[in-house]
């Protein structure tokens, strides 16, 4: 597990932000660790084929997206 | 006999409901200190201080209205807590003058349209958090129900055994699955987005009415503050508590 794998934080997030665009309201969040070359995104129901994005490319760097169904987060 | 966390319990210890005199109920998590040694109950900004529209001195009722608990249950004022910031909330101040000047225009010309400002990115917030005074030291105990007496604080570890004792669910654990995520959270009618949030997932961990929960590892140190979770109960959601006792400027009390 590495934190960001040395990508700035702004850039690491303006890349998620935009991965959350193109996927749609379903993703409500995401890791900020990378995990074996993974990045964490967290969806209220998995994203459709039509819009699922599978590599996120930040810094020059890619990673395989893996989706982690959390459902709707609300206050309790 | 056996204490029901939904009941009126006095002394009343950490764990059980509580809630502004606004609210249904959630849970009062730990005493915080201050630097000057004064004690607060620790909770959400949600459950203490009505998502934002609390006032400093409001009643604070245990248990809380949704079980019971009338202005004869006051056993706490509201005293601080971290706002809560919605993108409703900010709005740039060039961009309300803009909106404003159309809508006289509109308004001049006799038109039904409105103009409102659209905020594109959300303001991040790390705590859902507040504190009250207690009405007086003999009306709460520290110890945390069915955990004991917390030793301190400390930083929650991603994979770590983790437990919280609330209202709803009792004493539950769960395990660390994120102890750095960005999330976005409902506010039944508004949206927040929180960072450096801990997640912990567990079956039946924490429901509805847990919120203001502290979350505790295996040792009893505070790592995070319960605050919202899936509806299925199997994920929880924490602020790191260490913020959150450098935002209210108070400590865990041990």
């Amino acid at each position: 597990m590495v934190k960001n794998d040395g990508v700035n934080p702004k850039v690491f997030e303006k890349a998620l932000k935009n991965l959350k665009k193109d996927v749609g309201p379903q993703v409500v969040g995401w890791s900020n660790k990378i995990r074996n070359g993974k990045v964490r995104v967290y969806v209220s129901e998995h994203p459709t084929a039509a819009g699922v994005v599978n590599v996120l490319n930040v810094a020059g760097k890619s990673y395989e997206v893996e989706y982690y169904r959390v459902g709707t987060i609300k206050i309790l | 006999m056996v204490l029901s966390r939904t009941d009126r319990l006095r002394p009343f210890p950490m764990g059980v409901s509580i809630g502004h005199c606004n609210i249904t109920a959630g849970t009062a998590g730990c005493v915080v200190v201050d630097p000057q040694g004064n004690e607060y109950i620790l909770s959400n900004n949600h459950v203490l201080a009505d998502s934002n529209k609390g006032k400093t001195g409001d009643a604070i009722l245990q248990p809380g209205v949704y079980d019971g608990g009338t202005i004869d249950d006051a056993v706490a004022s509201l005293y601080n807590y971290v706002p809560i910031e919605f993108p409703e909330n900010s709005g740039c101040l060039i961009a309300k003058g803009i909106v404003s000047f159309l809508n006289f225009v509109s308004r001049a010309l006799g038109r039904k349209s409105r103009f409102y400002s659209k905020v594109d990115e959300y303001p991040v917030n790390e705590t859902d958090c507040a504190i009250a005074k207690p009405t007086n030291p003999q009306i709460y105990t520290c110890e945390v129900m069915e955990l004991g007496f917390p030793k301190g604080s400390a930083k929650a570890k991603d994979g770590e055994t983790v437990l919280k004792s609330g209202r709803t669910t009792g004493l539950t654990e769960g395990k660390v699955i994120d102890d750095d995520a960005t999330i976005e959270v409902s506010y039944e009618f508004l949206t927040a987005r929180f960072i450096h949030q801990i997640l912990v997932s567990g079956e039946g961990f924490i429901l509805g009415g847990d919120s203001g929960s502290v979350l505790f590892n295996e040792d009893l140190y505070a790592v995070g503050l319960c605050f919202a979770g899936s509806s299925d109960g199997s994920l929880g959601i924490a602020n790191p508590i260490y913020v959150v006792e450098q935002l209210l400027g108070v400590a865990v009390k041990t």
